[in-house]
């Protein structure tokens, strides 16, 4: 059994088939990527997985544990976290609290995030981190006023911080410069050498191609494909996915 | 002179604890619940209920109230917490406006228009503390300096800084493993636990109780000095309170005619209510929060 299991995974908006019958799974300490032109119910597929959307019908199984039911708030203990399309930062809390919130999420009884004072340890772990991508300076100023891809990198940290096994990210590469990009695919291989798994959404066919071990292509809301990515690449119904026929 | 000046500091220290526990839910965690007063209204009628039929004292009537007024908000949550935004602001509008009914038809146990009267003067080691005493200008203070300071630690907790997560993208927060549900019913009824000790100081100094204390334009007298002092501020509610109340004496102070004070004083509170919304919308005392560039 895959570390990683979506079968029949589907959701209708009124007369849209956004996600039809989506079967695919994903091999642990993988970074899979998730292609599909835009439309095709990649980021409707992370809604469903995550419980931010509810489903029409479908199974979703993770680590041996049936999650088809789990609500989302739940999924980060369970050991899965994500990111969003349209950024989703606290903007007016600091970038600090940004990712304290998801460190301490071993708080997960409201109790004990009302007496637990003494957050050194969560403290050295977000500077580690931030100094990392070399946002330290701006720890204790509002996530506000990041710039576009530096409130990406915080996302991702966000994801990292909650040691989540499984991490989905909805287009990690999309706006983000050269420069930055390189320390966007470093944290992502970075999580792998750790033993995480990866899944990716991504326009961004190079950068993807270059990190991921296996690609999964959607169109229209369906399964197409799953293999290799130099193999992927020369499929001509991935081609023709793209280019319309 | 020196008794109204008495009165007025006893009344600012029972605004400041009312309006800090609204600071809690409608500041921190964004919660526009517009019948915060309800939970101040059934304080305040616990206390005196229980006081003037079973003889309970002031320092039982400060846990009974906290508790009566705790579990009445986790029953209303459980109602309203699934609205959000103006659904939520409308149905607890209405819970308030419903509440001034009841408390005025359900005689036997409020005593209806006529209201509740004789309620005890609080006792500390068989003392009676006057209401116009040395001794009650330390313990009306000193009970909300105490709460204020369970306040300051909850806001500044952990517990804070999820509330204050929610208010920014409930969405993000429950991505990073937040039970929403839970952070907002434990906010609301912390909140209106801390409003029915309020409600408790004021019965125990009034005396005396009816269902006025439930009007709706105490609900705008609130909001306007959490907006004021800047939402979810923890400092900024207790200056906005105090701000408000001296602005709110001025007319009398300067010795208009009575009839017109009320009318001078609601158009003052709204000047200020639309100025700060306009101009400050973080509320006029920001300089107390984390520099921001
Ligand atoms: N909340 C919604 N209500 C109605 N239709 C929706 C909703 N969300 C998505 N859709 C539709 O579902 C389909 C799939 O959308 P989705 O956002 O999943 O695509 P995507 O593969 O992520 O595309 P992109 O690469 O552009 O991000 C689209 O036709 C979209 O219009
Ligand atoms: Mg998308």
């Amino acid at each position: 059994m895959s570390f990683f299991q979506v079968s029949h995974l589907t959701k209708t908006f009124g007369g849209v088939h956004a996600v039809e019958d989506l079967n695919f799974e994903v091999k642990k300490n993988s970074i899979t990527g998730l292609i599909g032109p835009n439309g095709a119910g990649k980021t409707t597929a992370f809604n469903l997985i995550t419980h931010f959307l509810p489903r029409n019908k479908g199974n979703t199984i993770f680590d041996k544990k049936n999650i088809s039911h789990v609500p989302a708030y739940k999924l980060v203990r369970n050991g899965i976290a994500r990111t969003f399309q349209q950024i989703r930062i606290f903007p007016n809390l600091t970038l600090r609290e940004n990712l304290l919130l998801s460190v301490s999420h071993s708080y997960d009884s409201w109790w004990r995030s009302l007496w637990k004072i003494n957050e050194t340890e969560a403290n050295k772990r977000v500077e580690q981190m931030l100094k990392e991508v070399n946002l330290w300076k701006y720890a204790d100023a509002p996530a506000k006023n990041l710039s576009y891809g530096q409130s990406k990198l915080l996302e991702i940290l966000r994801c990292m911080a909650t040691d989540a096994e499984l991490i989905l990210l909805d287009e990690p590469a999309a706006g983000v410069n050269p420069t930055m990009l390189r320390t966007v695919e470093k944290l992502i291989l970075d999580l792998k050498a750790q033993g995480k798994t990866l899944l990716v959404i991504e326009h961004n066919m190079p950068f993807l191609m270059g990190i991921s071990d296996e690609i999964i292509v959607m169109e229209n809301g369906r399964f197409l494909m799953q293999d290799k990515p130099e193999v992927v690449q020369q499929d001509s119904r991935v081609l023709e996915a793209y280019l319309g026929r | 002179m020196l008794s109204y000046l008495f009165s007025l500091l006893i009344i600012t220290a029972i605004w400041v604890l009312l309006v800090q526990s609204y600071n809690l839910s409608f500041g921190l965690t964004g919660l526009f619940n517009l019948g915060h007063i309800i939970f101040y209204g059934i304080g305040a009628y616990t206390a005196g209920i229980l006081n003037t039929r079973y003889g309970f004292g002031f320092f039982e009537n400060l846990l009974f109230s906290a508790l009566v007024a705790g579990t009445f908000a986790a029953f209303f949550g459980l109602l309203t917490l699934r609205l959000s935004g103006h659904y939520l602001a409308i149905a607890t509008l209405g819970a308030a406006m419903i509440a001034t009914v009841v408390a005025t038809n359900w005689v036997s146990l409020t005593n209806g228009p006529l209201g509740i009267r004789g309620i005890d003067e609080p006792e500390l080691f068989g003392q009676v503390i006057q209401a116009d005493s040395f001794g009650f200008l330390l313990l009306i203070p000193g009970v909300v300096v105490v709460c204020n300071i369970l306040l300051f630690r909850i806001f500044h907790s952990p517990f804070g800084r999820i509330l204050r997560s929610i208010k920014d993208d409930e969405t993000a927060s429950r991505a990073v493993g937040k039970n929403i549900f839970e952070a907002k019913m434990w906010s609301l009824v912390l909140s209106a636990a801390f409003a029915g000790i309020a409600g408790t100081l004021y019965a125990h100094y009034r005396l005396f109780l009816d269902p006025s204390i439930f009007a709706i334009p105490e609900i705008i007298l609130i909001i306007l000095m959490v907006v004021v002092g800047g939402r979810g501020n923890f400092w900024g509610a207790i200056l906005g309170t105090i701000l408000v109340v001296i602005i709110g004496e001025v007319p009398r102070f300067i010795g208009f005619p009575n009839n017109i004070v009320g009318a001078t004083r609601n158009i003052l509170f709204s000047a200020l209510l639309i100025g700060t919304m306009f101009l400050r919308p973080n509320g006029l005392f920001t300089f107390f929060q984390k520099r921001t560039e």
